[in-house]
């Protein structure tokens, strides 16, 4: 067990050795990789507001916090998952960011060829798959948390999905904190590799016990050329909490990407976005939603880089917040020369629901092409007082009349959520959250 | 059932209706007309509970309770519908629910029981029928996408759903053709009952020629004019407002 730390960064180098030495034998890549990055960590730090892209997300409170590592996961009590599991699909249970012993990791037998694995178990089994795609897609410099992660992740999680494979079930990743990370941080690290052809549906899930802990994620995914993925991310850590992730995105020619970030939970978020259209014909679709109450603010920062002719690309943040809470959108298209007949869209829109909630949003655009369609709105607002009146004359009181308003802002990225599963359990959290006065009238 | 007397609103500091006097018992079809501005959908605003409409003067009863105590959806429980000369948009619910939501809110007010969804979808396509829509009018989005004439519509079938004792039909007719004209007509004529009063604001006199008022009055400049029988509204047709005296008392 680690004395307690805080990550700064003279004195990573020390403590990064007695962590090397509390995970025992690691291949040279994994070595180099963790090295470079903790590198990069100690000339960066964390982010300051200083940073333009951290302008309006104070990391303070994180970086001065004297954080431990987490426990070894125990056991996991039944009734600390199963609200969150979706069914059917192959699920993979991470416990502080490590792979939970107790469990049989993938239940349904997956098809031929098709690994979901955990990240140590990948290192181990696989070496030469994981280093050709480990921390080749998630930049680092100027990064600091994702310069963390790579440098002292200790576990996630690996799916390789072969060429031509149809995975026809999701894959599920529960990340959960226990009531033992009260006080650490964890750095879960996931790669997604969907071969030449294949199709699959990723779901991350983020939930957790009540506590203050730091939730460090960093995904990278792969799509091979002509590939299809359908990737969602829930997160519903405790009020307490920090979740400060990163999710990185490369696509190759004619590939598909659909992914959904819902936040629900978190005292302070951060979810980073960034989407490479590397090939021609590459289509990307993201979408999220997020809820906030009390002092949670969350910060989404996408970048969508069309690097290649004729891809297209699809923005839809909507935001909704109630009380003191704070919100931050900042999306970045980037159009490289070359990428001709690019077509993107981006929208971010907020409905605020307290005078006291607060959202900035602001669309950058860089167009270094001439053939391109680029379309960008955003918008932050109370309920359209025309509609409400127009409810209300139909019968509805005040707070039936906004919860179904709230709901129908809500509906248009919710009905974006084709997996079944995700999609109820993402409503059923919404009803919950919005619907604070007597509901009037069932769903038809 | 309605009785208007003295009404002054102002809207923004300006003031609209300077002194309107109107009776309207139950069973009776009163149409309203009147020039662009004289506070014809201001008035129907105002009876339908808008809050930033400040009633300055005199009063609304409806059924003897001031309007003034009564929040809209309480007048919308009580029985007094608006179709909107302008229906709102509303994206992500579809008109189902809406209606549903609607219904049962008015429907428990009165003490009814609220429908389950198998009741209430076998009662609305009844009416869906009848204002001459398809069903899958009931899936799509309140208003949301709709043509200007499905908007009308969607408001009527509103109001064979919701059933008021009051209804106040702002414009209903404009912005449709002639066909769509003469659904909404027998819609309302199908409606008409000994307990229930119509308030139809028109522009034009070819809406009466479907629906025969009772009571016809010309509004100009925040007043009652003009009252008569549906001659008037002939009149007006072939002489215009402009002949009409300035806010005389009538």
């Amino acid at each position: 067990m680690l004395s307690p730390f805080t990550p700064e960064p003279e004195r990573l180098l020390s403590d990064f050795e007695s962590l090397r030495a509390l995970r025992g034998w690691e291949p040279t890549f994994l070595h180099s990789l963790r090295l470079r990055a903790l590198r990069v960590f100690a000339d960066t730090g964390f982010p300051t507001p200083r940073l333009e892209s951290w302008r309006f997300t104070n990391v303070r409170r994180i970086a001065e916090t004297e954080w431990s590592t987490p426990p070894a996961p125990g056991a996991v009590p039944e009734e600390a998952v199963a609200p969150w599991l979706i069914e059917p699909a192959h699920h993979l249970l991470l416990v502080d960011g490590q792979a939970a012993p107790d469990r049989e990791t993938v239940q349904a037998p997956l098809p031929e060829g098709v690994t979901v694995v955990s990240l140590a178990e990948a290192v181990e089994r696989w070496p030469s798959q994981v280093s050709h795609h480990l921390g080749r897609h998630a930049e680092l410099d100027g990064r600091g948390f994702v310069a963390l992660n790579t440098a002292l992740h200790r576990d996630g999680a690996v799916l390789l999905i072969p060429p031509g494979t149809h995975l026809e079930q999701p894959v599920q990743l529960m990340f959960l904190a226990s009531p033992g990370a009260a006080g650490t941080m964890c750095f879960p690290r996931v790669l997604v590799v969907v071969g030449e052809g294949a199709r699959a549906t990723v779901v991350e899930s983020y939930v957790g016990h009540d506590g203050s802990y730091l939730v460090c994620p960093v995904t990278e995914i792969v799509l091979e050329s002509g590939s299809t993925l359908d990737h969602y991310t829930v997160q519903r850590q405790a009020p307490e909490s920090s979740h400060v992730a990163a999710l990185h995105v490369h696509q190759s020619e004619d590939s598909r990407l659909r992914t959904h970030t819902v936040t629900l939970g978190g005292g302070l978020v951060r979810n980073e976005l960034t989407v490479v259209l590397e090939g021609a014909g590459g289509e990307a679709a993201a979408d999220g939603l997020y809820l906030t109450a009390a002092s949670q603010h969350v910060d989404t920062y996408t970048t969508i880089r069309h690097a290649a002719p004729n891809c297209t690309s699809n923005q839809l943040f909507k935001g909704i917040l109630d009380d003191h809470s704070r919100a931050v959108f900042t999306g970045r298209v980037v159009v490289e020369p070359g990428a001709q007949g690019t077509n993107a869209y981006q929208s971010n829109r907020n409905l605020l629901l307290s005078d006291h909630a607060l959202a900035h949003s602001n669309p950058q655009l860089e167009i270094r092409a001439d053939d391109v369609r680029c379309t960008h709105g955003s918008t932050v607002g109370r309920h359209d007082a025309d509609a409400l009146f127009y409810l209300r004359t139909r019968g509805l009181d005040r707070e039936a009349a906004e919860s179904l308003l709230t709901y129908a802002f809500a509906s248009e990225v919710v009905g974006r959520l084709t997996l079944d599963a995700v999609h109820d359990l993402v409503e059923a959290s919404i009803h919950e959250r919005i619907d604070r006065g007597p509901r009037t009238g069932g769903s038809v | 059932m309605l009785q208007i007397t003295d009404l002054h609103v102002e809207v923004d500091g300006t003031e609209i209706l300077k002194g309107l006097d109107l009776v309207v018992r139950a069973g009776e079809v009163h149409a309203l007309m009147g020039p662009n501005g004289s506070g014809k959908t201001t008035l129907a605003q105002v009876l339908a509970g808008r809050e930033d409409y400040q009633i300055t003067r005199g009063q609304a009863l409806f059924d003897g309770r001031d309007l003034a105590d009564m929040d809209a959806e309480t007048r919308a429980r009580e029985g007094i519908f608006l179709a909107f000369q302008y229906p709102v948009e509303i994206a992500g619910v579809s008109n189902a629910y809406f209606l549903k939501a609607a219904l049962n809110a008015i429907r428990s007010h009165r003490g009814q029981a609220e429908l389950d969804a198998v009741d209430f979808l076998s009662l609305v396509r009844d009416r869906v029928r009848l204002v001459g829509l398809d069903e899958s009018f009931l899936e799509r989005p309140v208003n949301h996408g709709f043509s200007g004439g499905e908007k009308k519509r969607n408001e009527i079938l509103q109001l064979a759903v919701l059933e008021p004792r009051l209804a106040i039909l702002d414009e209903t007719d404009s912005g449709l053709d002639i066909d769509a004209l003469r659904v909404v007509a027998e819609c309302v004529n199908a409606l008409r009952s000994p307990e229930r009063a119509f308030l139809v604001i028109t522009h034009y006199q070819r809406l009466l020629e479907h629906i025969v008022p009772d009571r016809v009055h010309v509004l100009k400049d925040g007043r009652i004019v003009r009252s008569g029988t549906g001659a008037l509204a002939l009149e007006l047709e072939s002489h215009g407002y402009s002949e009409l005296p300035a806010a005389a008392a009538n």
